[in-house]
């Protein structure tokens, strides 16, 4: 496992961080936000009912987190040093 | 988004199992958040520029900031960052737990290669250290996983959660800025457009950074740290060498405070304070549900009043805000309110709390003790919610008596070369009704004049780049004046609500014939002839509230209706003579 020598935001470019960066939030500047389209008309109950998809919306990834994970695990058990270094 | 995160925090658990990987995800994760660490420091929180709104001074936008975006992780990798090390903690996450005795404070200052999470002894310390601990810093020590986590777990929550609060608030002040804006610009249709889309990207900005930081998950992962580190810090403060963690029993503290406090970083009180503050404004209703609320309160009371184990005022008086959120009745960002049983509950039944009045005063007069460090209204935004803590506390008569011991203490030491911390609190009391009062009508005065001015036409005449400062000018004025009336009154019902109590030591002569000396003066501005220098259009606008001013001002007089020597202390005043002035203060009683 390498760590990036060139700053913080370099590490958003390693395998790992790719991962880290997968967010509701905008990781660009200048990208709208994803949710809250039109706030200024939305009643309180909108913003409840937004919050709980937001809140929900990344489980999508999960089957292919979990395929991940799995290989993860096995690099972990089998060849520790060897795979993960090129993580 | 729960699940993603959680599987997330399951691969990391898989990586750390194995002793041979664990070394270099620790490496990697502690590198990260040090390269990282300038994203929420202050400094370059001033650099950035803030893309949304084109008015204001708060440039807190960092994840829509070219320059910092280039420069640093965004916002939702330290999240996601942060879930995972909370989710790591989570194991040992349990008030009280013995696991908890595993963490061991030298991390913070070691420099051996051991400390994955180098940046970390560059944090200031809770206190500060006696002397270079070189042994200490270069020690051969090897540290425990639960160790490691906990501290990265703290520094990415200051580097990720904590930094987007206040980001939020930011978002909140540049709302309201540019809703006053648009109110004005309403007449031009372009600027209006403008605005408004401006108004709905700032909305959108702030409902989305909100909804993930009330995410439920984070909050109760976030919540077992924290609790659980506020019995840790208990520990540590109290007894570190003892094999178990127990509740605090005992307050004050006896002992002098433990070396291992000037290890720990200030950070750390820094992110309690910050989740239970979040908790007030953007979430309260959860207060009511959650668990070990009594760990928080402790922490409060152990630390908040005791500057030889926190020795920076600042963060005490965060305590202070903290703490205020589970006061009841007042409107909070979310639009609900607290039930009030909840606070009741904790205002009566914790076994700690008796202690609250003292440290409420001590961590009042440390504020003023720094000196030039305190800005003088930011000293008054810290006792803002100090005042609405006595204020509650007030409503229950063993804090009320705990108090008048105080006060009593105070008036059997009068004398003594270390003032009594009653006497001081009653003099910075004073003295904070005498500036903000005599701010307030001078600034009252000023607008008037400008109003003036403006009704004679003489700023219409001007060229625009003068009047427009004038107006600039006229507009910071207003704001002042606002805050200034706000906070004087508090501070007059906060004089009247002890005065109604407590008279005896204030009927000390060098205290009675200031306080009268003051009171004659307001009264005399607020009903003698100068009354009509305040006399503004808008006085809404600007909370000012005559009558108000003048009915604490009165109600204060008759709490010492009995007491000679307060009427003796009026009447000797100068100003008690002018006929007038009497007159009218006849009327107002």
């Amino acid at each position: 496992m390498t760590n990036p020598s060139s700053g913080g935001r370099a590490y958003e470019d390693t395998l790992i961080g790719s991962f880290l960066s997968k967010s509701c939030l905008p990781s660009v500047p200048g990208k709208p936000f994803l949710f809250f389209e039109k706030p200024k008309t939305m009643t309180e109950r909108d913003v409840e009912i937004i919050s709980g998809n937001m809140w929900q919306v990344i489980c999508n990834k999960k089957k292919q987190l979990n395929e991940l994970k799995e290989s993860f695990r096995l690099a972990n058990e089998t060849l520790p040093r060897t795979i993960i270094s090129i993580i | 988004m729960k699940l993603y995160q959680e599987q997330l925090s399951q691969l990391f658990k898989n990586f750390v199992k194995n002793a041979d990987v664990r070394n270099d995800v620790l490496k990697w994760i502690g590198d990260c958040l040090s390269e990282n660490r300038g994203k929420s420091k202050k400094k370059v929180r001033r650099q950035n520029l803030c893309l949304f709104f084109s008015v204001g001074k708060n440039k807190e936008w960092s994840s829509h900031n070219p320059m910092t975006a280039y420069l640093y992780v965004s916002d939702g990798f330290l999240l996601n960052l942060n879930l995972v090390l909370l989710n790591l903690a989570r194991p040992f996450a349990e008030p009280y737990s013995s696991k908890l005795l595993k963490i061991d404070p030298i991390y913070a200052i070691c420099q051996n290669s051991h400390v994955h999470l180098k940046d970390l002894s560059k944090e200031t310390p809770f206190i500060a250290r006696e002397g270079e601990q070189t042994d200490e810093k270069n020690a051969d020590l090897t540290f425990h996983f639960i160790t490691e986590i906990f501290f990265m777990a703290h520094f990415c929550y200051s580097s990720s959660v904590q930094r987007m609060h206040r980001t939020l608030l930011k978002i909140n002040e540049e709302l309201s800025r540019v809703q006053q804006a648009y109110n004005a610009a309403r007449a031009n249709h372009e600027d209006a457009t403008r605005l408004e889309t401006a108004m709905e990207k700032g909305l959108s900005a702030f409902f989305n950074i909100k909804t993930v930081l009330n995410e439920p998950r984070l909050l109760e992962l976030v919540n077992a740290l924290m609790s659980s580190t506020c019995s840790w810090l208990g520990h540590i403060a109290d007894a570190p060498e003892k094999e178990s963690i127990e509740p605090i029993r005992q307050l004050p503290l006896k002992n002098k405070a433990p070396k291992e406090l000037s290890f720990i970083p200030e950070l750390i009180i820094e992110n309690i304070s910050d989740f239970l503050t979040f908790l007030g404004r953007f979430n309260v209703q959860l207060f009511e549900s959650l668990p070990h609320v009594n760990e928080y309160v402790t922490l409060v009371l152990v630390f908040m009043g005791d500057a030889s184990r926190l020795r920076n005022p600042h963060l005490r008086a965060q305590l202070a805000e903290a703490f205020e959120a589970i006061i009841p009745n007042k409107q909070h960002a979310s639009g609900r309110t607290l039930n009030s049983s909840f606070a009741e509950m904790i205002f009566t039944t914790h076994p700690l709390i008796e202690h609250l009045p003292r440290v409420l005063l001590d961590v009042f007069v440390s504020i003023e003790l720094t000196g030039q460090a305190v800005a003088f209204e930011q000293k008054f935004n810290y006792r803002r919610p100090m005042y609405e803590i006595l204020e509650y506390l007030w409503k229950f008569d063993k804090h009320r008596q705990q108090v008048k011991i105080l006060a009593e203490f105070a008036e059997e030491h009068i004398d003594d070369a270390e003032a009594p911390l009653f006497l001081r609190f009653i003099n910075l009391l004073m003295n904070d009704a005498n500036y903000l009062l005599d701010e307030a009508l001078s600034h009252m005065a000023r607008l008037r004049n400008n109003q003036e001015a403006m009704d004679r036409g003489e700023w219409a005449a001007l060229p625009d780049q003068q009047r427009q400062e004038l107006e600039n000018t006229f507009r910071h004025t207003g704001q002042i004046a606002r805050y200034t009336n706000i906070m004087g009154l508090k501070t007059l019902i906060i004089l009247d609500m002890i005065t109604h109590d407590i008279q005896s030591i204030f009927c000390n002569r060098a205290i009675c014939e200031r306080l009268a000396s003051m009171l004659n003066y307001f009264l005399q501005h607020l009903v003698g002839p100068k009354r009509r220098n305040l006399k503004v259009r808008d006085l809404n606008e600007y909370q000012f509230e005559p009558p108000k001013l003048v009915a604490k001002v009165t109600d204060i007089y008759l709490n010492f209706a009995q007491r000679e020597e307060f009427s003796i202390a009026v009447c000797n005043d100068g100003m008690y003579g002018e006929i007038n002035f009497f007159c009218k203060r006849k009327k107002c009683f």
